[in-house]
């Protein structure tokens, strides 16, 4: 039995897939908000304190928080043909981020299964598309993915304003540099207002979801979510190793070719026999 | 140089298995905010010393205006 007024949302606990979820619980009677675990991942009881807020606001009835392990089925996502990918693809195969994503991913496709749900969504913006499963193109093989087991994925957020980053200088200092830069400039107020109010950040704030417009990267925003410190090796890769030598555009294609190639192989292991994937997710 | 010091990360990255590969990127994580940390230390350190050094050391026209008097 499908219920096709259901819907999955990956969820961080972070702004972006907070949004995603209170946008979406707009379109559907009941959301599940699913936060993976695994090992490299810590404090991921940290999304319960967002999923409470969006409990109490819309519901307890109409949103519901699950936190799955996917410790070997991110294993079995980054090695599998490991030495075929690492001689055909080199060191993308160290694109964790991106790997640790299409493992959760292949997971969220078997739990829409379990429980026939037919619509999945995630808080993917177009301001990280250094990560690959932010990625355009990646974001469509992904689609298809879905829809080759007949689910319909999208990305709520993808269009808004990527938001400012917190800064690791204090906002005093902060202040008086930004007075010292913008000496004897025009006042662009008007449109770094408007850049303002299209992030997320800001369109929680007026959702009542944030006490500020822009939480991202501040204490407040750091408890709410899990941390990981893999994305390093992932930036190491692609800023020290591979955009010394290649450009942006020759990245983005060969980060497509190597992801397609993965949900290639992941369509396979989610097919009609699906014995071998329900044997690396129960181990 | 680096894409140097990139290529032997990467390579020391890519020869381990998961656990230790999670691990190295970890070690990576807080050698890597170590520094972050560091270099921001200093320099919020600094600007703050400027900005109260602005604060209490009277302007120059100021002190022209003592001179006069």
């Amino acid at each position: 039995m499908t219920k096709r007024d259901e819907c999955v949302i990956l969820f961080s606990g972070g702004t972006d897939s907070m949004l995603a979820a209170a946008l979406q619980q707009e379109r559907f009677r009941k959301i599940y908000l699913v936060t993976y675990d695994r090992f490299g991942l810590y404090a991921t009881e940290n999304t319960k304190i967002n999923a409470k807020l969006l409990r109490d606001k819309y519901g307890a009835d109409r949103v519901e928080h699950r936190i799955i392990n996917i410790d070997n089925l991110f294993r079995y996502v980054s090695y599998e043909r490991y030495w075929h990918n690492l001689f055909k693809h080199r060191f993308m195969v160290l694109s964790t981020c991106g790997l640790c994503k299409l493992a959760m991913h292949v997971r969220t496709v078997k739990f829409c299964q379990d429980l026939g749900i037919t619509h999945v969504s995630d808080g993917a913006n177009q301001g990280m598309n250094m990560f690959p499963d932010q990625m355009p193109g990646v974001i469509a093989e992904l689609q298809k993915m879905y829809r080759h087991f007949g689910i319909e994925y999208s990305n709520p957020v993808f269009a808004h304003s990527p938001p400012e980053e917190g800064n690791f200088i204090k906002m005093d200092n902060l202040n008086m540099l930004s007075s010292l830069a913008n000496q004897g400039q025009e006042d662009d107020s008007a449109a770094a207002r408007k850049r303002r109010e299209g992030t997320t950040g800001y369109a929680l704030y007026q959702k009542g979801l944030a006490p500020l417009p822009n939480v991202k990267g501040t204490p407040y925003d750091r408890q709410r979510q899990p941390r990981c410190f893999q994305f390093m090796l992932f930036k190491i890769f692609v800023n020290k190793y591979f955009l010394e030598k290649y450009t942006h555009e020759e990245y983005i294609r060969r980060t497509h070719k190597f992801f397609a190639e993965k949900i290639h192989k992941m369509i396979e292991l989610l097919g009609p026999d699906a014995e071998k994937l329900n044997r690396i997710i129960e181990r | 140089m680096g894409h140097l010091i990139g290529l032997v990360i990467c390579t020391m990255g890519a020869l381990l298995p998961w656990r230790a590969r999670v691990l190295y990127s970890e070690f990576l994580g807080w050698i890597t905010q170590f520094i972050y940390f560091t270099y921001y230390g200093i320099l919020n350190f600094i600007l703050k010393e400027l900005r109260e050094a602005d604060n209490k050391a009277p302007s120059r026209i100021e002190k022209k205006h003592d001179q006069a008097r």
